[in-house]
């Protein structure tokens, strides 16, 4: 399988505060990938970058085998994208929204683009600063499936929308996935939405990504171990310890990534004991793992 | 899409051009009207003082139609954060072509007003023996002084980009002090020289200072 899109040691200074710093990211050709992150963490941006509408300080990115943003026209030709924000002219109709994207378009698909309008009871006649939320949504979500693309970029689709919305807008899109294999990025901070949908995932926490993996990789890789006289520091751990906290007496709660079942061996050689292994859902794995980016692995009680 | 971005930017603007051509199509005529009941119509300085008037009105219109069709595409991106048009398969330099092209040719509308009302204006009035009409001679330098208006505005607002109206206020205030400056020191006016320079043949506004006379000798 190529990949949909690759980045490498991207590097992008918005102002003193916030910067994109050695960005590498890999979406596989066909795969629906989550981008996970907390507010202001640096989704859009990486978007943005993406798409070329910023400019990189440094390294390179590929979206379609195009290099951004030297060939970036040609892959945003094969791109639906949906922003965080409505970019679509107010006094213009639905329709002459529809006309005005459909002249850029090479590929613009007039049957289909009526179908989704019709799909989404959007009427032709409707301004656009009188949608309301939900209808500017699925505005954008039928501009970005009208000309086919292969790649969709997903900027918090769905976010504010109701509940109605949300799910005829997550079905569009995938009804346009299932029936045409595209690959599409959709940045949400909506976790249970991307469990859901998701086959690949990457966490991005104050301009880094802190992972990017399979979804099962990240859903049942994450635990949370409770371990009875933990041994101390020791560089020889077959897993990465994401955090380490004091639980009850003499009991560490430990969470772990990359946990394999034949682990435990470990903690016998270690002279301790591991008491329980438990699983995390998505929610509680993306917050270990951003918990453990934020603040330095010790014992938590020792911390404070 | 040159068709798609004329109609955009059309509906955008139909409001304000529609103010624009009434204000080509009627004006002309108030002037005469207005300016002929105060003298004798078959005197020719004053026929030539009240067309002189008239013709700084064209002038002033010329400009404000141009830089109201340069600024407002422009204004309206930007609030949007120019996503709409940087995530079209089209380079951003094309983008800005056809904006550019789309409302250079909007521009025409009011120079068809211009022209028709100057017409009427000059066939509903007592032109004088010795004296012509020149509606279309008006009319072509409306088009290019508005052509020249538009596109100085058009360049600072996208070379300047949202900083435009701090860039235009900076360079008004950078003018006074360097005149204040050659002032005390002696020297002739510079604001004078550089004026002159600008709007005295070959000056690129040299037209805002030719004669817009509808009629003249």
């Amino acid at each position: 399988m190529s990949d949909a899109i690759i980045v490498r040691n991207v590097t992008y200074r918005a102002g003193k505060e916030f910067a994109i710093r050695d960005l590498a990211m890999t979406v596989p050709t066909g795969s629906v990938y989550g981008f996970l992150g907390p507010n202001g963490s640096g989704k859009t941006t990486t978007l943005r970058l993406l798409l070329g509408m910023l400019p990189v300080d440094d390294g390179t990115i590929s979206v379609l085998g195009h290099d951004v943003p030297a060939g970036v026209h040609k892959a945003l030709a094969k791109i639906g994208y949906v922003p965080e924000r409505l970019h679509l002219y107010p006094t213009l109709t639905v329709e002459e929204t529809m006309r005005y994207h459909a002249a850029f378009y090479p590929d613009w698909d007039n049957a289909r683009a009526e179908n989704l309008r019709r799909g989404f009871a959007l009427r032709a006649e409707q301004a656009v600063e009188r949608l309301s939320k939900g209808e500017s949504g699925k505005l954008m979500m039928l501009l970005a499936l009208a000309h086919n693309p292969d790649l969709l970029v997903l900027d918090e689709p769905t976010d504010g929308l109701d509940p109605v919305v949300r799910r005829d807008v997550l079905a569009a899109l995938l009804e346009y996935v299932s029936a045409r294999g595209a690959t599409v990025l959709i940045s949400s901070h909506l976790i249970h939405e991307q469990e859901r949908i998701c086959d690949h995932v990457g966490v991005m926490d104050d301009g880094r990504l802190l992972a990017e993996m399979p979804m099962a990789a990240f859903r049942g890789g994450i635990k949370r171990l409770r371990v009875s006289k933990a041994p101390l520091d020791r560089g020889d751990l077959p897993f990465t310890l994401l955090s380490r906290g004091v639980s009850a007496g003499r009991e560490e709660e430990w969470v772990v990534r990359g946990w394999q079942p034949a682990m435990k061996e470990y903690f016998v050689t270690a002279e301790s004991e591991l008491r329980e292994v438990i699983d995390l859902d998505l929610e509680e794995s993306f917050v270990e793992l951003l918990r453990s980016a934020r603040v330095p692995i010790g014992v938590a009680g020792e911390e404070n | 899409m040159f068709g798609q971005v004329l109609y955009t930017q059309w509906k955008w603007a139909r409001t304000e051009l529609f103010l624009y051509v009434l204000a080509a199509f009627l004006v002309p005529t108030v002037i005469i009207r207005i300016g002929y009941s105060q003298v004798d119509a078959y005197s020719i300085s004053n026929v030539l003082g009240v067309m002189g008037f008239a013709g700084a009105f064209f002038g002033v219109l010329a400009l404000v139609c141009a830089f109201g069709l340069a600024w407002r595409p422009y204004i309206i991106d930007a609030s949007l954060r120019h996503v709409g048009p940087l995530s079209l398969p089209v380079p951003w330099a094309t983008f800005v072509r056809l904006r550019f092209l789309a409302g250079a040719t909007l521009l025409l509308i009011p120079t068809i007003a211009v022209l028709l009302g100057g017409v009427i204006a000059t066939a509903t009035s007592v032109v004088p023996a010795t004296l012509h009409a020149y509606p279309g001679g008006v009319a072509i330098r409306f088009l290019f002084a508005s052509l020249i208006a538009y596109s100085a505005g058009f360049l600072l607002q996208y070379v300047a980009g949202k900083h435009a109206v701090r860039v235009a206020i900076g360079l008004f205030f950078l003018v006074i002090a360097v005149e204040l400056a050659v002032t005390l020191l002696g020297y002739e006016s510079m604001v004078l020289r550089v004026w002159n320079v600008f709007t005295t043949w070959p000056g690129p506004f040299s037209i805002f200072n030719a004669r817009w006379m509808l009629i003249d000798v």
